[in-house]
């Protein structure tokens, strides 16, 4: 599958060939440790490039407001 | 806004099914989807995987709402999830990010266990629809919510793809060892067979010296 940037496709195909090979064999299997993270960051790094050079407007989802600095404080 | 929704059974069992959600693109049942990348993923303390992926995909519209609405060359969707595998779950939320002034899809999908059958796995997917164009919304959203169908019924083609590709893969990655084998003593045969070939030559060769023909 191609990356939305040629840039960033050898990194991807890296990245997802450590990562289906973890999630199958070891994650699915009770060993929850990221073993892919080194590659994830150079890839992810190329893709927020590509991201910002597309001007691609992310939709984020809305973190809880509770326990941040947000949340409103009862006055009494 | 208007909204469809359908349940399917996978006859896999869920870790199958998970491991071709992560895998699902490329495959030949969805050609309309052109990248997909990572933008964050995190496994958690709890033993969740959550990722935000970005796909890229040709823009699905009917042809009537098309003309209307317009056809960009990429529309990029987001597409947020959370695995769980002590609950089995694997819930999934996507949204579309281009010309979302004007047509917003959203989605959402589980993938769980068959609470009868482990074997199996069901697939509950909700998707609504938002247009916002004067006088002509009712008759667009009508207009997608008819292909929705036809769209998952590929998707869901797709995943069953794929799952026979990680079978494959599988089932080769297990023969290799014992190819492996197989060589290894086809090569012990034939060194063993060359050593006897070379002592009976050596006992040969010491008789002839030691016994010279009478000729």
């Amino acid at each position: 599958m191609n990356s939305i940037s040629p840039e960033c496709q050898e990194l991807k195909e890296k990245y997802d060939a450590c990562f289906n090979k973890w999630f199958s064999e070891k994650f699915l299997k009770g060993n929850t440790k990221d073993e892919c993270g080194a590659l994830f960051e150079v890839y992810q790094d190329c893709v927020k490039k590509a991201v910002k050079e597309h001007k691609i407007d992310l939709w984020e989802l809305e973190k809880s407001v509770l326990r941040t600095d947000k949340e409103k404080k009862d006055p009494s | 806004m208007s909204s469809w929704s359908s349940e399917h059974i996978f006859e896999h069992p869920w870790e199958d099914v998970v491991r071709a959600a992560f895998r699902k693109y490329p495959n030949p049942c969805n050609p309309a989807v052109k990248g997909v990348d990572v933008v964050d993923r995190r496994v958690c303390p709890k033993g969740t995987i959550q990722s935000h992926r970005l796909l890229s995909t040709e823009f699905p519209l009917p042809d009537v709402a098309a003309r209307i609405i317009g056809t960009p060359d990429r529309n990029f969707i987001s597409e947020h999830s959370t695995l769980n595998p002590t609950h089995k779950l694997f819930k999934l939320e996507s949204r579309n990010l281009t010309l979302g002034h004007l047509v917003t899809v959203h989605e959402h999908l589980e993938y769980y266990p068959h609470p009868e059958d482990r074997s199996k796995t069901c697939l509950r997917q909700k998707s609504t629809v938002r247009v916002n164009v004067p006088f002509l919304s009712g008759y667009l959203e009508k207009l997608l919510i008819e292909n929705f169908e036809k769209n998952a019924q590929k998707g869901r083609n797709g995943m069953e793809w794929v799952m026979n590709q990680i079978k494959e893969e599988d089932t080769s990655s297990r023969v290799k060892p014992e190819s492996s084998d197989i060589l290894t003593q086809l090569e012990m045969k034939f060194k063993k067979e060359a050593e006897d070939f070379k002592q009976s030559m050596g006992s040969f060769l010491k008789n002839t010296q030691t016994n010279p023909s009478p000729l």
